[in-house]
């Protein structure tokens, strides 16, 4: 019979059942690459963290004794690669470093209604790149992979109120980078949009969004 | 407050205390804004797709293969082990290197030590006992007995001839 649930999988996997761990690679693969993407920024870099990250889990099963924590376990392993590959790629020279201070295109000068889907991700992925990766990491494991603030105290072997606190830092940051942007945007709520003064509707593309309300 | 919106952004504000956050965003501008902008946050943020390409399957399975043919179970703890306990293999040449280099510093050391005499352990003596009774009673006898210690070791001389006509 073949086991279902992680528990199931994870022992199978510790007693040498090699299809048992690719069950869970393929279970897992996917939240530990979104997790790498967004850590990164790239998804090449994060191509090479994931598959490192799972090698490590194969190598080290025997490591895990409490198989109830594969998942933070498995995000453990996967945000010790995303640091060291930021501390190889000088992205970012550690959790104690300044902020990420890359160059970066400016801030489109248009409602946040009329960006296209691709703007906003790009937005996204810029917001992200502002933050240090200490707050970085809570806010992708809370909002990508909705983890819970003790999976992510976990996984940071941090503390449930260190975890809170950084989190609410990040967001403060978060909603700081977004002011221009949703502003422009209750602007252009207020007044008429062909009449708004910072709208600019010929010179962004607008198609596939909403109008603004009147 | 700003706790109680991020724990309402998280689903873990209480519903008791939710009231008084929503009362609050409804007098403060600021908070409506930061709420504003979270949420905007994580819409687009699910937005994008991060679906996992296949090369990263065929990727992987190629190093997991190339993992198990070697058979190497890569030891981390050696990684974390500090300095004093590193181990690392050293080459021919660098360990004929340090072999010439200890006996050449050998060689130009100083010696201040003075040559140890040699001793000699005596490991027996020689004495010799007279035995007058004897040589009394056996006229024959005109040699001595020889002892060594620590082991006895009588040495017989020889008698005289015995007188013709004599039975032995």
């Amino acid at each position: 019979m073949i086991p279902t649930d992680d528990q199931e999988l994870i022992e199978s996997f510790q007693a040498g059942d090699e299809f048992a761990f690719v069950s869970l690679y393929n279970r897992y693969k996917g939240p530990v690459y979104a997790f790498c993407v967004k850590m990164l920024l790239s998804r090449s870099l994060a191509e090479d963290v994931v598959q490192e990250t799972f090698l490590r889990v194969y190598e080290n099963r025997d490591r895990l004794l409490n198989t109830d924590a594969f998942k933070s376990w498995l995000f453990t392993i996967a945000r010790n690669q995303c640091l060291n590959q930021l501390r190889r790629t000088n992205r970012q020279v550690s959790l104690e470093g300044q902020e990420h201070a890359e160059p970066v295109a400016p801030l489109p000068e248009i409602p946040a209604h009329q960006l296209e889907k691709s703007e906003k991700i790009d937005l996204v992925n810029h917001f992200l790149a502002q933050l240090k990766p200490d707050y970085r990491e809570v806010l992708i494991l809370r909002e990508y992979q909705n983890l819970s603030y003790e999976e992510i105290a976990a996984v940071t072997r941090s503390t449930v109120s260190a975890v809170k606190s950084r989190l609410f830092k990040a967001r403060r940051k978060l909603a700081g980078y977004m002011e221009p942007i949703m502003n422009r945007e209750r602007q252009g709520a207020r007044s008429p949009a062909p009449t708004a003064p910072d709208a600019a509707p010929d010179a962004a593309p607008v198609s596939g969004s909403t109008p603004p309300p009147a | 407050m700003e706790e109680a919106l991020n724990l309402y952004v998280d689903g873990e504000l209480p519903l008791d205390q939710q009231a008084a956050l929503f009362g609050h965003l409804a007098a403060c501008p600021a908070c409506r804004r930061t709420l504003d902008s979270v949420l905007s946050f994580r819409r687009w943020s699910r937005q994008e797709p991060l679906g996992v390409p296949p090369a990263l399957d065929d990727a992987f399975f190629k190093r997991l293969a190339e993992h198990k043919a070697r058979h190497t179970r890569i030891d981390r703890a050696a990684d974390r082990r500090p300095l004093w306990q590193a181990q690392a293999p050293v080459t021919l040449r660098a360990g004929l290197t340090i072999a010439i280099v200890v006996f050449l510093l050998g060689l130009f050391v100083p010696s201040n030590l003075q040559p140890v005499p040699a001793r000699f352990a005596v490991i027996g003596e020689e004495e010799l006992v007279e035995l007058p009774a004897v040589a009394a009673s056996e006229p024959g006898r005109v040699e001595p007995l020889y002892v060594f210690y620590p082991g006895l070791t009588i040495e017989a001389s020889k008698t005289e001839e015995p007188a013709p006509g004599e039975s032995l």
